[in-house]
């Protein structure tokens, strides 16, 4: 979408039309839905957010600094409201050993790349307190001070949950790669293929040869 | 504290997360709830006070046309039916005086009676009112003339107890004297109506009096008068004891009178359509499918009720009700979200408006009870529907709750039986007991179930009356 197309969409917002509110809403929906789909534990609680989230846009749209990228306005208001969604139920806290929330993840993880649906299947297995300061951290790359203030919590607990999470994730990680999944599959179709393509490429210079 | 790439799994999910947002197609349905969070910002109760508005727009309509349309129809009907009553009313109040026509006195039955009160004061007077009294009266006088001699005042006193009694003291003093055949017809003929007629058969009176009135009455009525004068002339103290026996009459003619007066009112008020309005409370059981696994509800409602017909009754209204159910996923119909994951058990609690259309039938009505069946359809407009879905303990997956906000409505989407039964309080109000069972003719809710509700209302009706008085 072009800007001067967005800066339309916006004016018409600020008319209340309700043609160019359901223009920007698609316009932002995927991206809207991926951050809320993080924060949430299903697809539903993701669209519930989300679109509490777009009710704060269309609401506050006089609001927004136009010197600003729009989709960052968006974002960061779609990663408040899904903040504000389990605020109430973040208090979740552990006394575990925070030192040794820093090493997992380093190593033990197999090399391998998981799609997108496997991550976010993943992450929202996690109970919300866990997933709401593992996005913050990971993903969004907010500090624990910050995350503590956000979240009001205390930074102990953002530094537990933020553990648990990683060993939680880390476990479903290396689970997915013990399976017999497609991945896998997929990587020995390649390596077939390319035996394949190679045998087939030496008989042929072999009969060019001849 | 944290640097990039410090941690390989947070840089996996971060590297796998944050791409661009084009996994997701748009969805409608999420645009429709978007829409729905729009209006409700607008005018957030709005969404609540509009249905309330058209629903009792609509009762209201329903009401007025059916009640407008059964008024014009019951109108033309209606002046033949009361042109027949007022006749009726003006024979049967006039009948006890009719023997007066004869003296050229127009006085109604209180007034005769009242002069029969006052009678022992003087002669002429007693004697106007033995004149005035209905021809039992002139009967039993005549009868106190005959055995006058005889001291029979106690019997003749006591003869009108009973109108048995009465006939046969007439009749035996009538054969004792064989004095002519015309006094003897007479009293007969005069028996049956004087004794009878203000007590049941009004059609049949008058026309006992005029057919026999030229034949016999004519000449009877002369020959009594004749000789009621006579014998009130000469026997001063059978006509106190006369004039006890006519007031007792008089006062029971006018009772009768009274009475059927109040019953040709009452069939007349009962032909317009009387419209009352009922408060109910109820509990019922919801279920999905069967009552197996039912939960309980409660329900809130005013209804209008506009009597058509003696026996028929239209009503309408609004109900608030709270439905809680629980539902398997076969029975709840999901719509795209999450198809893949299905859950176990799936708890709703539905707050429902309720706008019923019924009609009821009186089977049976005995003095303050009445009890008529009823069928109807209901329109629903769920307010407010809540679901949680609970998903298996081995899958980990927390409930999920999800809330529908005047998303659904259902018009003439429930079918409607009940009994009631009413008892009367008093000419106003009256307690009514009514069960009932609502079966869904199409899908509700969210889920589209097959939601049933059975329960017992209880409420209180009062009667306003005829709103549409000529």
């Amino acid at each position: 979408m072009g800007e001067a197309e967005l800066q339309q969409l916006i004016a018409g917002c600020l008319q209340h039309s309700r043609k160019d509110q359901k223009m920007l809403y698609k316009a932002f929906y995927g991206f809207a839905m991926s951050i809320c789909l993080r924060y949430a534990g299903n697809r539903y609680e993701a669209s519930e957010i989300m679109n509490q989230g777009f009710l704060k846009v269309f609401t506050n749209l006089q609001k927004y600094d136009t010197s600003r990228p729009f989709i960052a306005w968006v974002g960061r208001i779609m990663m408040n409201t899904s903040v504000d969604y389990y605020r109430s139920n973040l208090k979740l806290s552990l006394t575990d050993d925070l030192d040794a929330a820093e090493d997992i993840g380093h190593n033990e993880l197999p090399d391998q790349k998981l799609n997108y649906d496997d991550l976010i299947g993943m992450v929202q297995q996690l109970p919300n307190a866990y997933r709401t300061v593992f996005n913050l951290f990971a993903i969004e790359g907010f500090s624990h001070e910050e995350i503590a203030s956000k979240l009001n919590i205390s930074t102990g607990t953002s530094k537990s949950n933020l553990f648990k999470a990683r060993e939680k994730l880390k476990n479903m990680v290396i689970n997915s790669g013990r399976l017999p999944e497609g991945n896998s599959g997929s990587g020995l179709q390649t390596i077939v293929a390319i035996g394949t393509i190679s045998v087939s490429m030496s008989v042929l210079i072999e009969l060019i040869m001849k | 504290m944290k640097e990039k790439n410090e941690n390989k799994l947070d840089q996996l999910f971060k590297d796998g997360l944050s791409g661009p947002g084009d996994h997701f197609a748009f969805r409608e349905e999420d645009w429709d709830s978007m829409e729905q969070l729009l209006d409700k910002k607008s005018n957030k109760k709005a969404g609540f006070f509009r249905i309330m508005y058209y629903a009792s727009g609509i009762a209201a309509l329903l009401l007025l046309a059916l009640g407008l349309y059964f008024y014009s129809k019951n109108d033309t009907v209606d002046p033949a039916k009361m042109h027949g009553k007022v006749n009726k009313k003006g024979n049967s109040q006039k009948h006890p005086g009719s023997p007066d026509r004869g003296n050229g006195n127009d006085s109604l039955g209180n007034k005769t009676d009242d002069l029969a009160v006052t009678a022992p004061a003087g002669q002429s007077n007693t004697v106007k009112s033995a004149k005035k009294d209905s021809i039992n009266n002139k009967a039993e006088s005549m009868a106190v003339n005959n055995s006058a001699n005889n001291n029979q005042d106690s019997k003749v006193k006591a003869s009108p107890g009973s109108d048995l009694n009465n006939k046969a003291t007439n009749m035996a003093v009538n054969d004792a004297l064989p004095n002519n055949n015309a006094p003897k017809t007479g009293t007969i003929n005069n028996a049956t109506p004087g004794s009878n007629a203000p007590q049941l058969a009004d059609n049949k009176t008058p026309s006992a009096n005029k057919v026999p009135g030229g034949q016999t009455t004519g000449i009877d009525t002369p020959d009594n008068s004749g000789k009621v004068a006579p014998a009130t002339n000469q026997v001063e103290n059978n006509i106190a004891a006369n004039q006890n026996t006519d007031t007792t009459a008089n006062k029971k003619a006018e009772r009768e009178a009274k009475k059927q007066m109040a019953i040709i009112k009452a069939s007349a008020i009962k032909n317009r359509p009387q419209f009352s309005i009922t408060v109910l409370a109820a509990s019922d059981a919801n279920a999905v499918n069967s009552f197996g696994h039912s939960q309980t509800g409660t329900n809130y409602g005013l209804q209008l009720s506009l009597r058509v017909t003696k026996k028929l009754t239209i009503s309408t209204g609004v109900a608030y009700a709270i439905k809680p159910y629980s539902s398997t996923p076969t029975s709840y119909s999901a719509d795209s979200y999450n198809p893949s994951r299905t859950p176990t058990n799936i708890q709703a609690n539905c707050k429902v408006l309720d706008v019923p259309l019924n009609l009821s039938y009186q089977l049976f009505s005995k003095g303050n009870n009445a009890i008529g069946v009823g069928t109807g359809v209901s329109s629903y407009f769920m307010l407010k529907e809540n679901y949680r879905f609970d998903y298996a303990a081995e899958t980990g997956w927390k409930p999920y709750n999800l809330e529908v906000r005047n998303k659904n409505t259902h018009l003439f989407g429930v079918l409607n039986v009940n009994v009631n039964y009413q008892r009367r309080i008093n000419s106003k109000f009256s307690a009514v007991l009514q069960p009932y069972m609502k079966l869904p003719l199409t899908g509700i809710g969210n889920g589209k179930v097959d939601l049933k509700s059975t329960g017992v209302a209880l409420g209180i009706n009062w009667n306003i009356g005829s709103a549409l008085k000529p």
